[in-house]
């Protein structure tokens, strides 16, 4: 019996093939979302749960954030009662690791020998009671460790570090779960630190740079440890640091807290994505299951007849609901493997494997889903054609047509709404992106040609002479019309601010991004003076004389910086301001130009706080002497390896963000075209099949193809219509709200909205009209003869 | 074997009511082969569906082999469809994605009777009705004479006590229709299978051996 029901299910699938693909694929399309949003938030929740320890395991805050001051943890191991174990954790150093012919640059984790009791990291190899025990181990991560060593078992085998230390590998690390919010590359022991000359004095009981994780003792009380805490702070720190108040927070919140993704947020949200998604998807099936069964109706009767009874009546179309569904969600899984990797590049803080995908609670929850979908997919339609009246259902008669049903049209419209939604926000960003791009920054960005200096060199005295002897080849090239070497160029400007004062008004004080450059930097980027000069290299006086911006000048209140100097806050020092420049862009248009202050760091040429050499050159004359330089680079023994690019590219890079945003929404609005067009497509073929006869009876009376298209057709674009309507203000008010975080942002314009509801509205015309196409050149004596 | 008692059936139209059916008192024994005739519109369709157990009388009392239909169960009634009764259409009504062989196969799936079983019950009607070479087509693939013998076939595969069949060779011209008469007499002869059709055709009726006229919902 069975088979015989999957037998006819399946025939009847086949029959109506496309029909059948949209279903599925529009399904599918809507599940993979489902599945890849609530693995998201399942890997969200279990975000750090895999620590054994996890309910005694705390982190040491402070008020102002996660980090506290350097030697607290040995004073709580030392003190603390309740303390069983603990570890600092801090970067401080990226320096190259090599053994052998292999290097990698990796930033270092130090932490302390409790690191592998206090947190759950399995060791693949090593022995995790010593692995940080000494002075000179390393743990390495397995990707490190296969990078370094490939398969085989590095322990005991000894790391040359570019800095000249050596270590000893004591272990390496299992993979790293992908819910884990520590994810150390490489861990070498706090002692090690502790004798790096360049460290020492930095662990004093004020600078805050060091996270300390404690785990506590079965049945410590947190309010006692905070108490102690207080006094370590009355007792031990410095003075200026004795108002800080420590506490301890649970390591399950550390992700929520002080994670890359606000995970509550998430969670929440993800999940009303997902239902919605599911919701639709579910809506969708059920009238694209209801438009099959209902021209199936004399079959029912017959089978009815035939003495199937009511049960063999739904028994038939659940199994049919849930063959259609079981394709949809095998192909849904089948593609969930394939688009997992394009997910991930997207994805930042969170990982999924493949793995995930065949894990039991996985699998568990898919199946709980295709039996719910079987369930209202079939249900609907299978309650509605079992109840139906034999002697009406022999006759193909539905007692009451489901043609305007309300629950239709606005599903419909909401669909088309959210899709013209996310077609504007889709044409808004990609129009902010261009505006961005092409925008005026007010420096020349077209005709800079930029090389890394910072390669990390193995001599870097002999590399110095080096590149300053291709600079005085670069000088004698006639394409090259200007040189510099800076900290930084525009669109990579460190984050590095500090408060100044005028020199002359101390009460006034001014937060300003500061950055070294030579006396060819603003010539080169082509930076107009308002006042004053540049920096000369010929005037000693100037190395200690700043230049500084337009608003820096404004925010200062100043008019003119003639005969103005400033100082740092608190410093005795006093910097003649020589030169004031227009307010160019050296940050993205995303934000508006901040004050800049730029300090001169010696003339044009190799320095180690130089990270750029700029060279003002034509794009399309830059060909031979890009070939010079890296001929040039090649005989400078280096890690990194010589690379350059355009000025527009760097600062272009900025808007990478963006266009990966822009790329999600991108596939968001994919989605949503093709699951409103399935349910519309659904739609128009019921009433089509509905309205054969009218149709066959309008034909014969010598109606036109075109007047029965549009009687098909004209019921679903009004819908979409409406659903424009709806949509354009929406969209607008969205996507001003987005543009406002923009300094500098496009006016949405009326006819990109229009355009938005135009395609939306050509894909509905084009998805109705095929299918009312079909109907209307249907011959209409076969129309008549199906009564 | 079938006994009407009273049998009136109505229609709501508008504020008042259409009458089909009016007082109908009809018995049916037990091997007889019954054509029931009339003008359109006079209910014969409508008295069939009743006896078919299609659609219930206003009013009236109707016994199935001494039982009360009206107070038969649903499950009673799907009882009666799987077992003892067969239904022939003028529009054949097979399942167009079933083959011969499946359509005349799923009245014994409804029964769920053993799959061997089932195999040898086909297999003979197949033979019965010379269909053995089209077992495997699809009803789109047969003339409507072929279609009818597989409706008939379906009709009595699970071995029913009574047939009805409402215009059997309605769309059907009169050489395939003498064929399908021939059949209903060899299976009323020779089957003991009760017959009751409605039918236009005076040739057709003259198959049977009593003609039931019907004329403004009252047998004449």
């Amino acid at each position: 019996m069975f088979r015989n029901y999957i037998k006819i299910a399946w025939r009847n699938l086949w029959r109506r093939k496309l029909f059948t693909t949209v279903n599925i694929l529009g399904m599918a399309v809507g599940l993979i979302c489902v599945a890849f949003l609530a693995l998201c938030v399942q890997q969200m929740l279990v975000r750090d749960k895999f620590h054994k320890n996890l309910d005694r395991l705390y982190l040491v805050q402070t008020d102002n954030g996660q980090q506290s001051v350097y030697p607290l943890l040995k004073e709580m191991l030392a003190s603390f009662p309740q303390v069983e174990n603990g570890t600092r954790i801090l970067q401080w150093d990226a320096p190259w690791f090599s053994y052998q012919d292999k290097e990698v640059s990796e930033a270092i984790t130090y932490a302390d020998a409790g690191f592998f009791k206090v947190f759950t990291y399995p060791l693949k190899y090593g022995n995790k009671d010593n692995a940080l025990k000494d002075k000179f181990s390393i743990v390495l991560s397995s990707e490190v460790a296969h990078k370094l060593f490939g398969s085989e078992n590095p322990v005991g085998k000894t790391l040359e570090l570019s800095d000249k230390r050596r270590l000893i590998v004591s272990g390496v690390m299992a993979p790293i779960p992908p819910n884990a919010s520590l994810r150390p590359a490489v861990l070498v022991s706090t002692e090690n630190l502790d004798a790096k000359a360049d460290f020492k004095d930095m662990g004093d009981w004020y600078n805050c740079f060091t996270e300390t994780f404690v785990l506590l003792k079965p049945g410590a009380s947190t309010a006692t440890v905070e108490k102690q805490l207080k006094g370590v702070v009355a007792t031990r720190f410095a003075t200026g640091a004795k108002d800080r108040v420590m506490s301890l927070m649970g390591y399950g919140q550390f992700a929520n807290k002080y994670g890359e993704l606000n995970i509550g947020f998430y969670v929440y949200g993800l999940s009303c994505i997902a239902l919605f998604i599911l919701i639709i998807v579910a809506i969708n099936l059920v009238n694209l299951n209801m438009a099959v069964s209902l021209t199936r109706i004399q079959e029912v009767g017959v089978r009815k007849v035939m003495g199937a009874g009511r049960k063999g009546v739904l028994l038939q179309f659940f199994t049919e609901a849930g063959l259609t569904v079981g394709i949809g969600c095998l192909l849904a899984w089948g593609l969930a493997f394939v688009l997992m990797p394009v997910l991930n590049e997207r994805l930042s803080g969170i990982q999924l494997t493949s793995s995930m995908l065949y894990s039991l609670p996985f699998i568990g929850g898919w199946l709980l889903g295709i039996m719910l979908l079987t369930l209202i997919a079939g249900g609907y339609p299978a309650l509605y054609l079992s109840a139906v009246k034999l002697v009406n259902a022999m006759k193909g008669k539905l007692q009451s047509a489901p043609r305007k049903v309300f629950s239709q049209r606005a599903l419909i419209i909401a669909q088309f709404v959210i899709a013209v939604v996310f077609i504007t926000g889709s044409l808004v960003m990609r129009q902010q992106l261009r505006y961005m791009e092409e925008g005026d920054v007010k420096f020349n960005k077209a005709q800079v040609l930029t090389l890394r200096l910072d390669l990390d060199y193995k001599d870097t005295a002999q590399a110095r002479s080096s590149i300053n002897a291709l600079m005085d080849r670069l000088r004698q090239y006639p394409q090259v019309q200007g040189l510099s070497t800076s900290q930084s160029v525009p669109g990579k400007y460190y984050e590095n601010y500090n408060t100044f004062v005028p020199g002359n008004d101390q009460n006034k004080e001014l937060s300003m991004r500061q950055a070294y450059i030579d006396n060819g930097f603003l010539t080169v980027f082509g930076v107009h003076f308002l006042e004053g000069r540049n920096f000369s290299p010929d005037l000693v006086t100037d190395e200690k004389a700043v230049v500084i911006n337009q608003t820096a000048m404004r925010q200062l209140g100043w008019t003119s910086i003639a005969g103005k100097t400033l100082r740092t806050k608190g410093g005795k020092e006093d910097f003649p301001v020589i030169g004031l420049t227009e307010d160019y862009h050296y940050r993205s248009l995303a934000g508006s130009v901040q004050p800049l202050i730029h300090f001169y760091g010696g003339k044009t040429a190799m320095h180690d706080w130089y990270n750029y050499l700029n060279i003002h050159i034509n794009p399309k004359d830059a060909a031979p002497v890009i070939a010079m330089l890296r001929k040039g680079f090649e005989n400078i023994p280096s890690h990194r390896a010589f690379s350059y690019s355009f000025a527009d590219e760097i600062f272009n890079e900025q808007y990478k963000r963006i266009e990966s945003l822009i790329a999600l929404i991108n596939y968001f609005t994919l989605i949503s075209v093709v699951i409103a067009c399935a349910g519309i497509f659904a739609l128009v073929s019921l009433a089509a099949q509905q309205r054969t006869r009218e149709i066959g009876i309008r034909k014969v009376l010598g109606a036109g193809i075109v007047s029965i298209v549009a009687l098909l057709s004209k019921d679903f674009i009004k819908l979409v219509g409406i659903a424009v309507l709806i949509a354009a203000p929406l969209a607008w008010w969205l996507m001003n709200r987005w543009l406002q975080d923009f300094a500098y942002s496009i006016k949405i314009s009326w006819w990109l909205l229009a355009g938005a509801g135009l395609v939306t509205a050509l894909i509905a015309l084009f998805t109705v009209g095929t299918q009312s196409l079909k109907a209307a050149l249907m011959n209409p004596v076969k129309a008549i003869k199906t009564e | 074997m079938i006994q009407l008692k009273h049998i009136s059936k109505h229609y709501p139209v508008g504020f008042g009511k259409n009458e089909v059916l009016k007082d109908v008192d009809l018995t049916i024994f037990p091997g007889e082969f019954v054509s029931i005739m009339g003008p359109s519109g006079s209910g014969k369709s409508t008295l069939l569906h009743i006896l078919g157990l299609l659609e219930e009388p206003s009013t009236g009392e109707y016994l199935f082999e001494g039982e009360p239909v009206q107070r038969m169960s649903e499950k009673k009634r799907t009882q009666l469809h799987r077992g003892s009764i067969g239904f022939v259409f003028q529009a054949y009504h097979l399942i167009d994605e079933l083959t011969v062989y499946e359509n005349i196969e799923t009245p014994l799936l409804y029964k769920n009777m053993p799959a061997s079983e089932r195999k040898s019950r086909v297999a003979d009607v197949l033979d019965r009705f010379n269909m053995v070479a089209k077992k495997d087509l699809f009803p789109n693939q047969l003339s409507g004479g072929q279609q009818q013998l597989v409706g008939i076939a379906r009709a009595i595969v699970a071995e029913p006590r009574v047939i009805l069949a409402d215009e059997p060779t309605g769309n059907l011209h009169s050489d395939q229709a003498r064929v399908i008469m021939q059949m209903f007499k060899h299976l009323n002869e020779t089957d003991k299978i009760t017959i009751i059709q409605v039918t236009h055709s005076e040739q057709n009726a003259a198959f049977g051996h009593r003609v039931i006229e019907i004329r403004d919902g009252k047998i004449q």
